[in-house]
């Protein structure tokens, strides 16, 4: 039977978690790959490796893709000569283990099996030909005494141990279990781990019109003999949402004797362990008994009268391990005998057979996997309920009506706290995102032939789902910047006097409504002379330009523009900055940089903590709204008509004298061509953005308030100095100002008409 | 499988034959209930034909098991004809072996080799 591949989602999800760990775990043994297993250093991430391998392999099977679960299987098995001591962990071995990682990275994506890939399957070849002088001296290994054996594993988990036999519950708790996996596809996979005999229990089921299709009211009772671990076995039932609902239980091993079948009785024995095991441990299915439909009767046979034996409630710690009772069916009565302490719990009939032989109570689910779709939905329902509410709060202003206002303030506070709480549901922690960079810096560190050391700080600072997605390019290119051009070859640090070793550490902390990201690097550091250099031969700014060194920094995000002497494969082409500054801008972000020559560069992004709701200022020019991010809002000014002004012939651009300071600053009127005359005193928005400050001139400052922020359209898309707009509370609509993209299509416009 | 509507009934002596076509997985058995009950409603015995139909497993199983005990419970009876070779396999697999199938009515289990699979 093809197990159906009912629940995509679940699988992609699972598997992408998996491919992380199996990931981190291979960087961590990378990173041990030096030490000597035998000290437990590396032990573990090996013990983590097979873990995330097993798993991932067991989920392609039950989710229908057998090749790359016969794949995996041999991946596994280099791993499991690896664990059990008889073949090194070798970097070949993690590089391998790497390819299969990335090759399994769409069948995550588009839940569509990969094609396979030669290049691989070659090098996995080259690699178990490689292990086959060690495959013939596993004999004298496996002779070895288990002391020798090498890692210090624990016995549970080698998947070679002794023969034992397992008693497996497995009572699908979940509602709409069938429609999320196929029992079959798990039972399918206890049966490749030994011989399984399974008992089926229908005795839960409920009659028909109680019935919803989805839930599972079925139980198991599996008794497999095997050599694996309990871990393997547990790993079968990984993806239960209630990892309750499957209890693996150890029987007792069988003796060799038996396993070998030297023995004539004990092998017996073992042979009819499947069937008297259960019996044995004083368990055993109650049936319902279906009489009716061959007597007709309207009652339901005592179970009794069932054709399966009714038995006990097994009871932790009363399981006999001994060996196997001589063969022969067991009886209820002999059952109980085999057990006298046993409860005998056989109820009357199979209605009074709830799920009371269920092992252990559920407990209940303490996370919940939500498709992201319904939560970005969610969050823009509260976005239109925040303005539902700031327009009830104005009306109950405006009607002065004291019990409206009370209601009114009580619907603002509660809208805040789910406000609140819903954009909390969407923060995850940024670690995710740091902790695929390891690998990043391994592989071009390795391929440039330096040395790096990644440092992570920070990793649980929390960000909005959305700009955690986003974020993660821009970082992979500041870091490639990084260790490309900021970090030395081992003999250019030996030269200047520093560790062969460089450094980068990778750091978020939150800051108020903003999160900081800095990624820092002990290299070279910026050249801000050979930038200015390199911006003049590019004509970027004029010979006689005069920048200070943050300025000059600046420039590096220009688009195509590069100091570097070649380019790599890595970097060099001028293209990566340029497109971490427009990818930050959209995050509404700030960059900055600092660097010390021959010390270092350090690049801090400010982030905001979430995209969907922001502190604004409210703003009006003539009837228009303008709402200016708060974050970049420094003060607020007075502006006479005669004021401190000095004109620029036609263009647009005026300054402004603030506390001797001059400031640039352009009117929103101009610039959107509002017609109508502007009052006789006007406000002055003084803003920050990319390390200058700018002012907007505006009719009023109406005053602070979250703004949600509603995308502009399909029809209008993307607006240059517009974010995107939001209702205020009088229905009316305030467009959301970008003020470094307004500010910089302002000064082009002026440089034109300068040039003109 | 076929809407209610649709089902193809007919008698086999006294029972109300229903033909199911199509996967027995969950969602299919659910749509598939109300027909079932609007038969147990009508004080009938019925038998399900599933020699068109095809992924029997353990919803079908439960799904029968459920069937059979609501129409014991009101004096009729259920019965399942035409299960397929691979159905049956299928159910064996999660333990619903042939003594089993019997008990619940079904009349063939497993089902001669080389049964029709549409």
């Amino acid at each position: 039977m093809t197990a159906p591949f009912h629940n995509a989602d679940l699988f992609q999800d699972e598997l992408r978690e998996l491919l992380a760990e199996l990931d981190a775990a291979l960087l961590d043994m990378d990173a041990d790959t030096g030490a000597a297993l035998s000290t437990g250093l590396g032990a573990e991430s090996l013990n983590r490796i097979f873990r995330a391998l097993h798993t991932i392999k067991g989920a392609c099977d039950m989710a229908g893709f057998h090749d790359t679960m016969a794949l995996l299987h041999e991946v596994e098995s280099l791993w499991d000569r690896a664990r059990t001591g008889s073949a090194p962990v070798a970097g070949p071995l993690v590089n391998v283990t790497f390819a299969v990682k990335d090759w399994l990275e769409p069948l995550a994506a588009t839940a569509q099996e990969p094609r396979p890939d030669v290049a691989l399957l070659a090098a996995m070849c080259a690699l178990a030909d490689r292990d086959e002088p060690i495959r013939q001296d596993e004999q004298a290994t496996d002779a070895r005494p288990q002391a020798e054996a090498g890692p210090d594993i624990p016995e549970d988990e080698q998947p070679c141990g002794p023969m034992k036999t397992l008693r497996i519950h497995f009572a699908p708790s979940d509602p709409g279990h069938l429609a999320k996996l196929d029992p079959a596809g798990l039972l399918a996979g206890l049966r490749q781990l030994g011989q399984a005999s399974i008992t089926l229990d229908v005795s839960g089921v409920p009659a028909l019109e109680d019935l919803d299709p989805s839930d599972c009211h079925l139980r198991w009772e599996i008794i497999l003999e095997t050599r694996q671990g309990l871990d393997a076995v547990r790993d079968v039932f990984l993806f239960l949402d209630t990892p309750g609902d499957a209890v693996v239980e150890e029987l007792g091993a069988l003796s060799e004797r038996a396993a070998a079948g030297t023995d004539g009785q004990a092998s017996a024995d073992a042979s009819a362990g499947h069937k008297r095991a259960a019996s044995e441990t004083g368990v055993k299915a109650v049936w319902e008994t279906p009489e009716s439909a061959h007597a007709g009767s309207l009652s339901e046979a005592p179970a009794s009268e069932s054709p399966q034996e009714a038995q006990v409630t097994p009871e932790p710690g009363r399981v006999e391990s001994g060996p196997l009772p001589s063969p022969g069916t067991p009886q209820p009565g002999q059952a109980t005998q085999a057990v006298p302490a046993s409860k005998p719990t056989a109820p009357a009939s199979p209605e009074a057979a709830p799920r009371q032989t269920r092992p252990k109570a559920t407990e209940p689910a303490q996370s919940l996997r939500v498709e992201a779709a319904k939560l970005d939905n969610l969050v823009n329902l509260v976005g239109e309920l925040v303005i539902a509410q700031a327009r009830l709060t104005q009306i109950a202003s405006e009607l002065a009506h004291g019990e409206l206002t009370e209601v009114s303030e009580e619907v603002e506070r509660l809208a805040g706290e789910l406000r609140d709480n819903t954009l909390s549901i969407r923060m995850l922690p940024i670690g995710t995102t740091f902790s695929r960079f390891r690998r990043l810096v391994r592989d071009l560190s390795s391929e440039l032939g330096k040395q790096i050391e990644l440092m992570a700080e920070g990793g649980e600072t929390e960000l909005d789902k959305t700009v955690i997605e986003q974020l993660g390019d821009p970082l992979v290119h500041l870091l490639r910047n990084s260790i490309d051009h900021g970090i030395e070859t081992p003999g250019e640090r030996a030269a200047v006097g520093k560790p062969p070793h460089g450094a980068i550490r990778l750091s978020a902390k939150q800051a108020g409504g903003s999160v900081l990201i800095r990624i820092e690097d002990d290299g070279r550091g910026l050249n801000a002379e050979r930038i200015r250099a390199k911006a003049v031969l590019r004509g970027l700014i004029a010979p006689e330009c005069r920048l200070t060194d943050q300025e000059a920094y600046q420039l590096i995000f220009s688009p195509g523009f590069s100091t570097a002497e070649k380019v790599t494969s890595v970097s060099g082409r001028g293209v990566g900055m340029d497109v971490v500054k427009r990818a930050i801008d959209t995050l509404r972000g700030v960059i900055e940089i600092d660097s010390l020559p021959g010390r270092g560069t350090a690049i801090t992004i400010s982030l905001p903590l979430t995209l969907a709701i922001i502190d604004g200022l409210l703003v009006r020019s003539s009837r228009e709204f303008y709402i200016i991010p708060l974050s970049m809002v420094e003060e607020c000014v007075e502006l006479s008509a005669k004021g401190n002004l000095s004109g620029h012939g036609g263009c647009r651009n005026r300054t402004l004298n603030v506390r001797g300071e001059i400031i640039p600053f352009i009117r929103l009127r101009e610039t959107f061509h509002i017609g109508g005359e502007p009052p006789r005193l006007e406000q002055v928005v003084i803003t920050c953005h990319d390390g200058g400050r700018t002012g907007l001139a505006v009719d009023e400052v109406i005053g602070q308030q979250q703004t949600v922020i509603k995308g502009l359209g399909r029809l209008i898309g993307r607006v240059e100095g517009f974010s995107g707009a939001t209702i205020n509370g009088d229905g009316s609509m305030a467009l959301i100002l970008d003020v470094a993209q307004l500010v910089g299509s302002v000064q082009r416009q002026c440089d034109q008409t300068c040039t003109l | 499988m076929e809407s209610d509507e649709d089902t193809p009934t007919g008698f086999i002596e006294d029972a109300l034959c229903l033909e199911m076509e199509g996967e027995l997985d969950h969602s299919a058995l659910g749509e598939f209930k109300p027909t079932l009950l609007a038969v147990l409603e009508a004080d009938r015995s019925a038998t399900l034909d599933v020699s068109r139909a095809w992924g029997a497993g353990a919803a079908f199983a439960q799904f029968v098991c459920a069937a059979h005990r609501s129409f014991a419970a009101q004096g009729r009876s259920l019965r399942v004809s035409g299960l397929g070779s691979d159905a049956a396999e299928s159910l064996e697999a999660i333990g619903f072996d042939g003594e089993t199938a019997r008990q619940f009515g079904f009349d063939t289990f497993p089902a001669p080799p080389g049964a029709p699979r549409p």
